[in-house]
């Protein structure tokens, strides 16, 4: 996907989402509203770095900008049907994300160029007084320098291919570090070797 | 806010054993119990509103249900028109097969990504009912490990559809 697609649908995704955060105000379908919400994801895991490379749509290294945006990303409302009660409430609560975006530095995979920016969505963010957390998520530092597997899509901003395994922070240049519960180690020589496979 | 455990609650009835189960509740669980935490449904008969999909999703979705509800446990999930709980297929823009949310101590959202599934499974009943068998397990405060367990996320969802010994004794000891 080219990059400015990458942003148009973000910015789709936001005018969305904050009318969808709006409406659906005190809307929870459980009498006791949470402070603290709990987002638990079952995601493929991978064995390696060919593994994530290969899944991939895009592969880059960049840097992560200061400023981000928490949205509560909701699915369209089927038209002219009305929708169950518990139903239409699980809608409109959706999920909340986190969106920031990559300067893109070098390019391994993907229908982008150093200069681009990504915009990379992770779940979770505190939104309306409410925390969302992601179990076993690591959100990306402001101003960090990371090699990401990404997977890409026409309506929304990118998603890691895992939360763990899917981002390396950059140290030392050159160096990926594999955040912990990440067994896969992988290298700038391998990703450039994968690339020209 | 983490949801009371109800083996705590009842201990609560004797000041003595209110002490021990305050003790109880706020040290760290030995390993062999750690794999469950206080983010799912406050007991474990739980219902959710009925769905209905295709029947290529059905079966291997009430799969999910019935395998759960024949272990030697408490739990037990059933349909029920006044739950606010539901259960959602549809193709999300993510990477993520499941996904379980609480909404209450009695209310939870269990989501399926039908896109990821439709891609990644080569036995596609066994992968869906893999995959919402997981997230019924953190219904039943159940936590990822990495044992031989349903709430690995390194088994094989196309052979695993069903809850494995160590998570039945984890629901047991959680309720």
């Amino acid at each position: 996907m080219k990059p400015q697609l990458i942003v148009r649908a973000a910015g789709a995704l936001l005018m969305a989402a904050t009318v969808a955060a709006c409406s659906a105000g005190t809307d929870h379908a459980d009498a006791d509203r949470l402070d603290n919400v709990l987002y638990r994801a079952d995601y493929p895991s991978y064995a390696t770095a060919d593994e994530l490379f290969d899944r991939a749509s895009v592969v880059v290294q960049g840097r992560i900008d200061s400023s981000e945006q928490v949205l509560r990303v909701v699915q369209a409302a089927p038209q002219g049907q009305a929708l169950p009660a518990p139903v239409e409430a699980e809608r409109r609560e959706g999920m909340v994300v986190t969106v920031r975006t990559v300067k893109v530095a070098r390019v391994f995979k993907g229908n982008v160029k150093p200069g681009d920016v990504v915009q990379v969505k992770q779940l979770g963010g505190k939104l309306d007084g409410v925390t969302y957390t992601e179990e076993h998520g690591v959100p990306l530092q402001k101003n960090g320098q990371y090699t990401l597997f990404l997977e890409t899509y026409s309506d929304q901003p990118a998603s890691l291919l895992n939360p763990v395994q899917a981002q390396y922070p950059v140290e030392s240049g050159e160096v990926l570090r594999s955040l912990p519960g990440n067994g896969i180690n992988t290298s700038v020589t391998q990703l450039d070797k994968l690339a020209h496979r | 806010m983490p949801f009371p455990r109800p083996t705590a609650i009842r201990s609560s009835i004797a000041a003595a054993t209110l002490v021990a189960a305050l003790v109880a509740a706020q040290s760290v669980p030995a390993r062999a119990l750690a794999h469950w935490n206080g983010t799912g449904q406050i007991i474990a008969r739980i219902s959710i509103y009925p769905y209905n999909y295709n029947s290529t999703w059905m079966s291997p979705l009430d799969r999910s249900l019935s395998n759960w509800n024949v272990t030697a446990s408490p739990a037990y999930f059933y349909k029920d028109t006044l739950s606010s709980s539901t259960l959602t297929v549809t193709s999300y823009s993510d990477t993520w097969y499941g996904y379980y949310q609480a909404c209450g101590t009695t209310c939870m959202y269990v989501r399926v990504n039908s896109r990821t599934i439709n891609r990644d499974a080569s036995n596609f009943s066994n992968f869906v009912t893999s995959v919402v068998v997981h997230e019924l397990g953190h219904a039943l405060n159940l936590a990822h490990n990495d044992l031989t367990s349903i709430m690995n996320h390194g088994r094989n969802r196309n052979s695993m559809t069903t809850p494995q010994s160590h998570d039945v004794a984890d629901v047991n000891a959680y309720y």
